[in-house]
């Protein structure tokens, strides 16, 4: 009998335990979003499964559990006053060409919930907005259009709240929790959503003393817990399948995420950058990790 | 049923010489049982051609949920100790170490210890289990990568190889071992059918399941497999590349990268160090959350080298050989040019 030193997993029970460590955070945005928030979800969730059904006309595929999370990651990402054929979009697009076009689970290369989100928010953006009435603008909204003038009065715009994004903060302190359990239970490595964590921190700490009269760039506080950072962090940056192993590949990974998703909240077109953040890094993996790929030779 | 055999009566081996000991190990044909299958006789003589020497008694189960050499030690520790001294005086040797990582048997073998013998207790991790690492860890002495243990002085050597030793100095021959069974340790004849020992509709692996092999036509119990196991890699998932086998590995063999390679179905020599490193452990199958047999996919990545070095080889050769006989003929040619020119010279001389 050998003994090794990390609990013995099984890829399903893994994802088993990723779906538990995502619950509180779904629990936190129905608690604050309202209830549609399930809605989208289940949408989401049912679409991928069905989506991976059909795709590889079997259902032994759907055993690893994988279609599962990437339909949840997309519910949580997506706003809860959206309509509810976006969730399914998002979700057919995600499984469809983000997964079973390079050959189903673990040859794709892009993260496949964030090709199904980053499909919807591109084709419609205005569905993808924070629209309901208990928030109005979410704060990186505010953050972006910048109707105030210092970070004084930024930090008192109704749209802020203790530290980061008014209900915001209480989703992202969830997935931390859910995200801290999976790291716990070294699921998820350590190294990957601490240097996602310091990507966006870092930056944000070097551009505070730049806000003038006019502009601000906002805390590290604000951008650790606000838009959908925890959910990157601890969940979508760690994908395995899309994300390095080995440890200075993840600390380069990390960084650049966080850190493309601070300069597109800051200066980019879009609200929260972690979408594209995560894509443009897929992209980069091979170069951070060459052994992922077989190369033919 | 035995068969009375004259020449193979009990020996009383503290009066007996190390010579007649070690020819009646070689004549019992016993291998080493950890699983190399070296012979024992040889390897003994090997060791004792460099004293002084340290004996060293393996009880270390690093395969996965593998009992036996924990059962043997429970059921048998005077023999295994007994076979320890037979041993210890063929070589004469400066100490010997038992090694387990069962507490209960640390207990009980401290106190009918000599002098020069030790028994420690050690975790029971992957490398632990290898013959390099144990001498390490036990005698602070590193065998360097191209040399055998038994030329520094070191023999190690499984209890269940000290068992069968003790067994045949006793005029006894070894006609069964220790193998679990899917969970359960028990006795099983030598040369039973494999698949006769585990009924099971799963395919099944000839030793753990990490380690493991898939059993050939017609394969029968050998002396040097401990287990007979179902094999977890029938339901195994793809691959999501979480790099978990190469954390586990502890010779830090890029297990993930051989497996991409291995599944490209080519020999790949720029693999062949990290495949040298390899012992065939077990540990990149245990973590594997997809049950991917990797080892399966290493050895035979390993294989196809071997094929390609072979191939190499013999193309290098057959250069040689075909470089070799142009060179000839080329001087041949050149030499037969000159004699021609200095018999033109020699003929235009006459005239």
């Amino acid at each position: 009998m050998a003994v090794t030193d990390r609990p013995k997993f099984q890829t399903t029970g893994i994802m088993v335990h990723v779906v538990i460590a995502l619950l509180p955070g779904l629990g936190v945005g129905a608690w604050f979003l309202g209830h549609k928030v399930f809605l989208v979800v289940l949408v989401s969730i049912l679409a991928a499964v069905a989506t991976e059904a059909i795709g590889t006309r079997s259902v032994q595929t759907l055993r690893d559990g994988t279609a599962v999370v990437t339909g949840m990651l997309i519910g949580l990402c997506l706003p809860p006053s959206v309509a509810i054929w976006v969730p399914f979009v998002a979700s057919v697009s995600a499984i469809a060409l983000g997964k079973l076009v390079f050959g189903g689970l673990g040859k794709n290369l892009f993260n496949p919930a964030m090709v199904g989100y980053a499909l919807v928010l591109i084709a419609f953006p205005m569905q993808l907005v924070y629209l309901d009435g208990l928030t109005g603008a979410t704060a990186l909204d505010v953050l972006k259009h910048q109707e105030t003038e210092s970070l004084q009065q930024l930090i008192n715009h109704p749209a802020f709240g203790l530290v980061g994004a008014k209900h915001f903060e209480w989703m992202n302190l969830a997935f931390l929790v859910g995200g801290l359990y999976l790291v716990l239970l070294r699921i998820v490595p350590w190294l990957l959503p601490l240097s996602v964590l310091l990507g966006i921190a870092v930056p944000a700490l070097v551009f505070l003393p730049l806000y003038d009269a006019t502009y601000s760039f906002g805390s590290p506080w604000f951008h650790l817990f606000a838009g959908g950072t925890m959910l990157t962090a601890f969940f979508i940056a760690t994908d395995p399948v899309t994300s390095p192993s080995a440890k200075l590949p993840q600390i380069i990974y990390g960084f650049f995420v966080g850190s493309v998703a601070f300069f597109i909240r800051c200066f980019g077109t879009w609200a929260d950058g972690f979408v594209f953040a995560i894509l443009l890094a897929n992209a980069f993996l091979p170069l951070l990790e060459p052994k992922k790929v077989a190369l033919d030779n | 049923m035995s068969l009375p055999n004259p020449s193979f009566a009990p020996i009383d081996w503290e009066r007996a010489t190390p010579a007649t000991l070690l020819e009646r190990i070689a004549e019992a044909k016993i291998v080493g049982m950890g699983g190399a299958g070296f012979p024992t006789a040889e390897k003994i003589s090997l060791t004792r051609k460099h004293p002084p020497n340290i004996v060293i008694a393996n009880g270390m189960e690093t395969d996965p949920d593998v009992n036996a050499d924990r059962v043997l030690l429970e059921q048998h520790l005077n023999e295994v100790l007994t076979g320890l001294r037979i041993v210890a005086r063929i070589l004469s040797a400066v100490h010997s170490y038992v090694v387990t990582s069962h507490k209960k048997t640390i207990q009980v073998a401290q106190g009918c210890l000599n002098d020069n013998e030790t028994v420690r207790y050690l975790k029971p991790t992957f490398q632990n289990g290898a013959e390099r690492e144990l001498i390490q860890i036990l005698t602070g002495h590193v065998v360097k990568d191209n040399r055998f243990p038994a030329f520094d002085g070191y023999l190690v050597l499984n209890v269940h190889t000290l068992f069968a030793v003790a067994e045949a100095i006793a005029g006894k021959p070894l006609t069964k071992r220790l193998v679990t069974v899917h969970d359960e340790t028990r006795w099983i004849d030598i040369a039973t059918p494999v698949e006769s020992i585990l009924e099971s509709s799963d395919p099944i692996r000839v030793g753990c399941y990490a380690t493991g092999h898939r059993p050939r036509v017609n394969e029968v119990l050998t002396a040097t497999v401990n287990a007979i196991s179902t094999d977890k890699s029938v339901h195994a998932l793809p691959c999501i590349h979480c790099g978990w086998c190469d954390e586990a590995c502890p010779r830090d063999v890029p297990v993930e990268s051989l497996f991409v390679m291995a599944e490209q179905l080519k020999p790949n020599l720029d693999a062949q160090d990290a495949l040298n490193r390899c012992n065939d452990c077990g540990a990149c199958v245990v973590a594997c959350p997809s049950n991917i047999h990797l080892l399966d996919h290493v050895r035979a990545l390993r294989q196809r080298n071997d094929i390609e070095w072979e191939r190499i080889s013999r193309a290098t050769q057959a250069r040689l050989r075909v470089d070799a006989r142009e060179q000839r003929m080329r001087s041949d040619v050149i030499r037969s040019d000159t004699k021609r020119t200095e018999r033109m010279q020699q003929q235009h001389k006459w005239q």
